[in-house]
């Protein structure tokens, strides 16, 4: 079935077809909540949450978005309850206390490569963890989840100007917190040769 | 990179994506061309672009679909024996109903012949119900009660609600009657075209305190009721809220809301997304009497 029958099947409350979206999507909504939560087991749970807001909410999808599109803009939205709740109760992540953050896989072929990527990475990591909730949420699901700049403003309920500038500002604030801990000097010559047939 | 350099960065950013338009990458090739840092922050944001987008998604810790299926078991056996609980509850609602429709007007004639004859066993049991509900049976409830005029359907109703509310002081009827009515469960209907307002409720409320899969009803806490009342005001969803009694299907004052705010109370949503020229959906009431 596609992912558009099973949708369908599951609005007409087949579980096994919403079982099946939910394997499909697993993965990668359980890394945008864990790249938004921080911590492993509050991203199991705001998955858990994400999905089932699905499952209730299912009546409601429309289908004038996709369905991914929709069950990020549920993951984000569990994330951000859970975040607000947890700063309620005083409790809050700092930037050293993300173990359960995996670092990212490495995905350069050469050992000096790989090396610059793992440092990238966990730099990324805090990076990313500096960011306010606005500018992580909107910047993961650019990146991570790689909705186009339509699907994120659509998800986000914003119009396309305010994506376009919110996604520059989190990656200029990410620049700038990578240069301010000098994590751009040991790589990034290597990196600009290869960026070149970008530019322009 | 001087000040006027900032006002390239959204481009950067979009020409990192490849979402520039040929009008806009033709301006920033012109200024990457003759200034070294803005090429520089290029290379770093399309650094930082490439290498969050090939971030590989980890394996959740345990069977995340296994967990989500099971939770979604679970909820659907609440929810049938939710519906199983409203169904009882609105038959035997449905039963007082007939069995008070059954019963003579409640005049003063009636009201003595009762006092003089106890073996009237219909009369009786019914005055029981009453009277078993008040703490002490103070015994001038039943004969107040009874001398009142006869009942229109909605008192009617809102004596019944006696039986299920079981008021814990005695006193006059009218003063019994509103007590019951201030314990009954109220209606809340929310009229709003904001499709915020469902969505809310949808992540918001409990799933099993929805009526029915089909109806955008909801059994809701005092909590629950606060929480969306919060957001309402906080999100300034622009809706129209209307109370009433369960038992009498009808709007109650303003200042009945007071109360029924302040205490443990069980509320049934209803929400219209998109469509405000239609009327409201009726609360599930039970029918009221014929006259």
């Amino acid at each position: 079935m596609t992912e558009q029958e099973l949708v369908l099947a599951a609005q007409r409350g087949d579980d096994a077809a919403f079982e099946e979206l939910v394997r499909a999507y697993e993965k990668k909504v359980y890394h945008l909540a864990l790249r938004m939560c921080l911590d492993s087991d509050a991203a199991f749970e705001v998955s858990q949450e994400a999905f089932l807001s699905a499952w209730r909410g299912l009546k409601f999808f429309r289908r004038d978005s996709s369905f991914s599109t929709w069950l990020y803009r549920l993951t984000s939205n569990a994330a951000i309850d859970y975040l607000r709740r947890r700063k309620r109760q005083g409790d809050t992540v700092s930037l050293d206390d993300r173990d359960a953050v995996p670092d990212p896989a490495d995905p350069g072929p050469s050992p000096q490569r790989q090396a610059e990527n793992r440092e990238l990475g966990e730099a990324l990591s805090r990076g990313l963890a500096s960011l306010s909730e606005d500018h992580r949420e909107i910047l993961l699901l650019r990146e991570l989840q790689g909705l186009s700049y339509d699907e994120i403003a659509q998800a986000l309920s914003l119009d396309l100007g305010t994506v376009k500038s919110r996604i520059a500002r989190a990656r200029e604030r990410l620049r700038k917190y990578l240069l301010q801990g000098g994590n751009f000097s040991e790589y990034l010559p290597s990196n600009l040769a290869n960026t070149k047939g970008r530019e322009g | 990179m001087t000040a006027d350099c900032s006002e390239y960065t959204p481009l950067l950013s979009a020409a990192a994506d490849g979402v520039l338009s040929p009008e806009e990458q033709s301006r920033l090739a012109d200024h990457l061309a003759c200034c070294p840092a803005c090429r520089e922050r290029y290379a770093q944001t399309l650094l930082i672009h490439e290498t969050l987008s090939a971030w590989e998604a980890p394996e959740p810790p345990g069977d995340l679909t296994a967990a989500v299926m099971a939770r979604i078991r679970s909820e659907r056996a609440v929810r049938r024996k939710r519906r199983r609980c409203a169904a009882a509850l609105a038959a035997c609602f449905t039963l007082l109903l007939f069995s008070a429709r059954l019963l003579p007007p409640m005049g003063k004639g009636s009201s003595d012949a009762v006092s003089a004859d106890t073996g009237g066993a219909a009369e009786y049991n019914e005055a029981a119900l009453y009277d078993s509900a008040a703490e002490g049976a103070a015994p001038s409830a039943t004969p107040e009660l009874r001398e009142a005029e006869p009942k229109e359907p909605e008192q009617v109703l809102q004596g019944a609600s006696t039986f299920f509310n079981a008021p814990q002081t005695g006193g006059g009827a009218d003063a019994e009657t509103d007590k019951a009515a201030a314990d009954a469960p109220a209606v809340v209907t929310l009229s709003s075209s904001d499709p915020e307002l469902l969505s809310w409720m949808t992540s918001n409320i409990s799933p099993e305190a929805r009526c029915s899969q089909d109806e955008d009803a909801w059994l809701i806490t005092a909590d629950e009721y606060q929480a969306l009342n919060a957001h309402i005001e906080e999100a300034a969803i622009d809706c129209e809220m209307e109370w009433g009694s369960f038992f009498t299907a009808a709007a109650v004052p303003e200042e009945n809301q007071a109360i029924e705010e302040e205490k443990e109370m069980i509320c049934v949503i209803y929400l219209q997304a998109g469509e405000p020229e239609e009327t409201p959906e009726e609360v599930p009431a039970p029918p009221e009497p014929e006259p």
